[in-house]
């Protein structure tokens, strides 16, 4: 996916240094870079939230709630009984050109169908921790749409880990307004801030741990280089119970079938502890918000 | 939205809604068969051919009971691209036939069939020794006519590829079998058709070089224990061996037969 | 001119036509047929279950398969009780290297409009059956198309199969429910669609001005450009007569083309019939 190249002798050092445990930045092969997390931080979304790893990737995720209908057509009566009580999500991930000179032009419409399918089948599934019924206002005819946007403002590799980071600091920081049915089937929407509540399950939604197969160990958290000398990515979707939600290989190459029993036994530790570290950096953040709301000044690119 | 290139229809249409009969369908019967007959861990049986299109330079048809899906691979071919590129090119494109699931789809290619063409491509290049094509396009193109489970669809379709690039006589590694299973109640349901496809609280895809011993692609949804998705493997790469045998025997058939 | 040998293959691709020329002169085609046989058909009706029709027909090489689905949909406010039959072919890239991935080509959109053209001017389902609640709901019945080997003569294909499809369709006994607007259909698809008539295609090129072929190949349509197809229905009676290409059709070769166009119905019908019998036992 990437148009960048790598020369022999970059390619060489850092498998070296992969093989040593030692890699350029001075991380072992399984710890991450640190991660810096602000939420809150577009006024007209109902939630947002930017993750930025030290010196690399940046993403940007605003979360949307809007009143859509519920679409049942061409199903059986069974399947539709199920549809009509549920609210739906709906995702959508962009490279910006910005980020990158590979996602210039039509360059990331590939990479950004990818992600967006991804992203959309981990979180509309039961497996997306949300709770769908909870979305639901009037059964079988209006609900809840949550709209999802993540948008990729700087690439320094590992991007999908970065984005479901994101997106789950932006759903904890989502609050849906109430609701109150009238006779007429007239929705009321509160207007009191105070009475909005979070979507119920969030702290269920799974992020994501990208492994990478260079030599032939596995780093988490590569960046552009290393990912350059990648021969094959899996991604482990995990959520706090350390369940998997999914898996998936990115790109090409292919993985022994050893290794890959040792990948997701990697990628679940190591989801599970940064999620209990993320949600400490969320309730700090909360903290930091409330303290703003007093000082009333909010920097949009001040975040470190 | 009007498409001139098209005859059009009414704007809008949408599939009426079926009533079931109140019998619920039972998944297993009380000896652990599934509704065909099968064990949890039985695959459908196969019927894998090739040479269906004349014209194409390699092309395979499979045949999992209801699923049937055609694929035409056309190159190795000039590259248009005037980009030098030292690595041949490969490009799978998906379609579903519109009328080959419950609800029909329009002819035009949409999101899913997008994804669908990326897993494939990423499945089959870690086969192809692409490092022998300079300058070259291999064209693999995938109609499913018909559609009896999406999971074990993706599956068939990498198979059947796999074969039809076989028949186009390009140089590869190994041939890429593919196999699924699904998550249902906490058991395995290997090769799932619809009915069990919906079902399922998770998915598993798998494709596997058996003779490298590698796996080239795996996609996994919904909530699942680690255990279980390992057992899941495990079973999935046992299948791909049995399908990997069928794959040889359906392209030794025509050469057998010449002689 | 010096004298040179060639393989036969290397020859067909150099001088395609003079190739051809050489087979005609004997009265057989480079595949070994007579001038005014046609291939091998054969046709597998209700071979997809996702669909309420469905047929997949074989000419030789050349394969289509045609499925019907029908969805519901509000009809036209100037006619309250009509229905819709949306006819649609696929030439996807996989049938042949000539086709391109994206929007239909030429060639498709030409297909398909007289695909629709032949089921407008012939009548052969009258659209009125296809209501369920005057003014509120009726049957859409979209025909596609899809070719999945192109080898030469595909309209002949794409119209037996359109046909065999439609007699293959079963719609299941839908009710509209008027309070909640929505059409509730049965699981068992039991009502057949009643077709005024049945009509079947015969394609021919002419080759060089006086070579009549009958059912030309892939290879023969590239380099024999006039083309004329000829459908007609049980009772003989002629539907549509196309040509396309060319100067050089005299009225004795439509004549003949007529009347072997004939001859094909009646072979065509016979083998419908048997694959509809052998479909009834099972």
């Amino acid at each position: 996916m990437s148009s960048s190249l790598i020369s022999p002798s970059e390619l060489d050092y850092i498998i070296r240094g992969v093989d040593d445990n030692l890699r350029a930045d001075g991380r072992g092969r399984l710890d991450y870079r640190e991660v810096i997390l602000e939420t809150g931080l577009i006024f007209q979304a109902n939630g947002s939230a930017r993750c930025r790893l030290s010196k690399g990737t940046d993403v940007l995720v605003g979360v949307k709630v809007e009143i859509g209908s519920i679409e049942i057509d061409g199903t059986d009566e069974e399947v539709a009984a199920v549809k009509a009580k549920r609210g739906r999500v709906v995702c959508n991930v962009e490279c910006s050109p910005i980020a990158s000179q590979q996602f210039a032009g039509r360059g990331a419409d590939d990479i950004n169908n990818e992600l967006t399918q991804l992203v959309d089948r981990v979180l509309n599934g039961p497996q997306g921790g949300l709770n769908l019924e909870k979305l639901c206002i009037i059964p079988g005819e209006e609900c809840w749409v949550v709209y999802i946007d993540a948008l990729v403002l700087d690439y320094g590799g590992n991007i999908l880990d970065l984005i479901f980071m994101t997106i789950r600091a932006a759903l904890y920081n989502t609050r849906v307004p109430k609701t109150v049915i009238e006779e007429d089937k007239e929705v009321e929407i509160s207007d009191d801030v105070e009475e909005w509540e979070r979507i119920e399950g969030w702290e269920l939604v799974p992020i994501s741990i990208t492994l990478n197969k260079i030599g032939t160990r596995h780093i988490v958290d590569a960046t552009v280089l290393e990912e350059l000398a990648t021969k094959a990515k899996l991604s482990v979707m995990v959520n706090k119970n350390g369940k998997i939600c999914g898996i998936q290989k990115i790109g090409g190459g292919s993985i022994e079938h050893g290794l890959l029993n040792e990948m997701m036994q990697t990628g679940r530790s190591i989801g599970q502890n940064l999620i209990l570290n993320l949600d400490k950096m969320l309730q700090k953040e909360d903290e930091i918000n409330a303290e703003r709301a007093k000082n009333d000044k909010i920097g949009f690119f001040a975040a470190a | 939205m009007a498409d001139r290139r098209r005859i059009q229809g009414p704007e809008v249409s949408v599939a009426p809604i079926i009533l079931k009969s109140p019998n619920k369908i039972q998944l297993l019967d009380e000896n652990l068969c599934r509704r065909n007959g099968r064990n949890l861990e039985d695959i459908r049986s196969i019927y894998l051919k090739t040479g269906l299109i004349s014209q194409a330079n390699g092309s395979a048809f499979i045949e999992l009971s209801k699923t049937k899906i055609v694929c035409g691979v056309y190159g190795p071919r000039q590259t248009k691209i005037p980009a030098f590129s030292g690595k041949g090119n490969l490009n799978c494109e998906i379609k579903f036939a519109p009328f080959s699931c419950p609800k029909r789809r329009p002819p035009y290619r949409d999101s899913q069939e997008k994804e669908l063409s990326q897993l494939i491509y990423e499945a089959l290049t870690p086969s192809i020794r692409l490092d022998l094509l300079p300058k070259s396009t291999i064209d693999i193109y995938i109609t499913i006519l018909e559609n009896d489970g999406t999971a074990s669809c993706l599956a068939a379709a990498i198979t059947c590829a796999s074969v039809a690039v076989a028949d186009a006589g390009i140089e590869m590694l190994d041939l890429v079998p593919a196999c699924s299973a699904s998550y249902i109640n906490g058991q395995i349901f290997m090769d799932s058709d619809l009915i069990e496809e919906k079902r399922e609280s998770g998915s598993l895809v798998l494709s596997y070089m058996p003779s490298l011993k590698e796996i080239t692609h795996i996609l996994q949804s919904g909530e699942v224990e680690l255990n279980l998705t390992s057992q899941a493997i495990e079973q999935c790469t046992d299948s791909c061996s049995k399908i990997y045998s069928i794959m040889i025997d359906s392209l030794l058939l025509p050469i057998q037969n010449m002689k | 001119m010096s004298t040179q040998t060639y393989e036969a293959e290397t020859f067909r691709k150099l001088q395609p036509q003079e190739y051809l020329r050489k087979f005609l002169l004997k009265e057989v085609r480079p595949d070994g047929r007579e001038l005014k046989q046609f291939r091998q058909t054969t046709v597998n009706l209700g071979c997809i279950s996702t669909t309420n029709g469905s047929s997949l027909v074989r000419i030789g090489n050349t394969t289509v398969v045609c499925g019907i689905k029908a969805e519901v949909s509000v009809p036209k406010q100037t006619s309250t009780k009509e229905g819709y039959l949306v006819p649609n072919v696929e030439l996807s890239p996989m049938c042949s290297p000539k086709f391109k991935p994206g929007p239909p080509s030429e060639h498709a959109q030409v297909l398909s409009e007289n695909i629709n053209r032949l089921l407008k001017s012939a009548s052969i389902l009258d659209l009125n059956t296809l209501c369920i609640h005057e003014g509120s709901a009726v049957w859409v019945l979209y025909a596609d198309i899809v070719c999945v080997n192109y080898d030469g003569n595909v309209f002949d294909a794409c119209v037996i199969g359109l046909i065999t499809a439609l007699s293959n369709v079963k719609l299941p006994k839908a009710t509209f429910a008027e309070e909640e607007g929505l059409v509730k259909a049965t699981e068992e698809l039991l009502i057949p669609l009643n077709l005024s008539r049945l009509p079947y295609p015969a394609t021919f090129s002419i080759f060089d001005g006086q070579y009549l072929l009958v059912d030309p190949t892939e290879v023969e349509e590239s380099v024999a450009h006039e083309v004329i197809t000829i459908i007609c229905d049980e009772a003989g009676q002629i539907c549509t007569v196309w040509k396309v290409g060319g100067i050089s059709c005299t009225p004795k070769h439509l004549e003949k083309c007529i009347s072997i166009a004939r001859e094909r119905y009646i072979e065509i019908a016979a083998i419908v019939e048997n694959e509809e019998k052998s479909n009834n036992l099972i």
